[in-house]
């Protein structure tokens, strides 16, 4: 054993640790952003490139994209008391959810990339207006506290 | 043992730097935002024809905070009236519109059918040193629990009070077993203990505040909150 392996050794285990030390950064705070209250029809959450059914009562976490049918649509609790709702033929996708259940500081951003949305803002906005973002293919929102909807037409090659 | 200490310092370092990192909610910790690319976004602005729509509601309560619509183009619009909207029709265009309630019932009535019944807050009073109910609040738990059983899933945060008779740690006892009376209703209600969150205040947080010692009727309550 030379000295030069035993350093080679730290600097793996200081790499491990680091890499650990990250991933735990982004993923131990992950909690849920918000649960399902309403869902007609075909609704499904698309998580890490899967789909899976939407029940009442499913969690939503950030990233998730969920999409309604023809016939579907879609009611969400957010921790901050937010209300999000997709009616048919929609896509919305949960890009970032930040809530700090004391001071009540966070971040919201969603995207609708096709279909109706409606929105009713919660304890972020109160706290910190325009921290809620709803992003749509042609528009950035930024909520300043109110109830409203939004639609997106589904681009159509000509 | 040299090495020892590396790794330890090493740990305690990421460790301080991870516990800063999740105390900045501005951080974009969850956003994983390493898909760097808004295809939209950069989309060049003369491919694909644009139909957004952006209308406001009436607010049941509270005043309008309203909504600052921002389009491709820099162009921005401030909505804070009720059926106030914007249209985006083209690339960069964007044009104020008012839209009929009538059109909005008839354009985004599943939409808006679909949206979650609003988050309450609930009251219910207690007996000076108890955890028993008041009359009043008696009558009234009937309609407070089957209106919160009548919600989809829903997630409950029971919070305890007391008034100010009594030594903390007096109030602090009382304020957690009325709050854990009120769980133990909810459960025996069919409400699935795990959708129930329960913390109790003491006499910290008066709803009305007073001197030491005052026995205070409005501040002997448990708050529901339910979303």
């Amino acid at each position: 054993m030379t000295k030069v392996s035993t350093f080679q050794r730290d600097i793996l285990v200081f790499g491990v640790l680091l890499l650990a030390t990250a991933w735990t950064c982004t993923h131990a705070f992950a909690g849920d952003a918000g649960r399902i209250k309403v869902s007609k029809g075909d609704v499904q959450i698309e998580r890490n490139g899967k789909l899976m059914p939407a029940p009442v009562g499913a969690v939503i976490e950030v990233e998730d994209t969920v999409k309604t049918g023809a016939d579907g649509s879609v009611g969400i609790t957010f921790q901050d008391n937010s209300l999000l709702s997709a009616g048919p033929n929609s896509e919305l996708v949960i890009e970032r959810f930040v809530f700090d259940t004391t001071t009540h500081q966070g971040e919201f951003d969603t995207r609708l990339k096709k279909g109706t949305l409606a929105v009713v803002s919660g304890k972020i906005v109160k706290q910190s207006p325009e921290a809620m973002r709803i992003k749509t293919p042609a528009a950035i929102m930024g909520v300043r506290g109110t109830e409203f909807i939004v639609k997106v037409d589904e681009p159509t090659a000509n | 043992m040299k090495r020892v200490v590396l790794v330890l310092a090493t740990v305690a370092a990421m460790v301080a730097g991870c516990a800063q990192f999740a105390s900045q909610p501005s951080a974009a910790r969850w956003s994983k935002s390493q898909q760097p690319i808004e295809p939209e976004a950069l989309r060049p602005s003369d491919r694909s024809p644009r139909n957004d729509l952006i209308v406001l509601l009436p607010k049941p309560n509270g005043k309008i905070g309203g909504v600052v619509v921002r389009n491709d183009g820099g162009k921005e619009i401030v909505l804070d009236k009720a059926y106030a909207g914007a249209h985006i029709d083209g690339p960069g265009e964007m044009q104020s519109i008012t839209y009929g309630a009538d059109r909005v019932a008839r354009e985004f009535s599943s939409v808006v059918a679909a949206l979650p019944g609003r988050p309450a807050t609930f009251l219910l009073y207690f007996l000076e040193g108890k955890d028993e109910l008041t009359p009043d609040s008696e009558r009234e738990v009937e309609r407070v629990f089957a209106e919160i059983a009548a919600r989809p899933y829903p997630e409950i945060l029971v919070i305890g009070h007391t008034d100010a008779v009594g030594n903390a740690e007096f109030n602090d006892h009382l304020s957690r077993q009325r709050a854990q009376r009120v769980r133990a209703d909810l459960v025996k209600r069919g409400i699935a203990v795990d959708h129930i969150e329960v913390s109790s205040r003491g006499k910290r947080e008066p709803l009305v505040p007073t001197s030491e010692g005052v026995s205070e009727p409005k501040n002997r309550r448990v708050e529901i909150n339910v979303r």
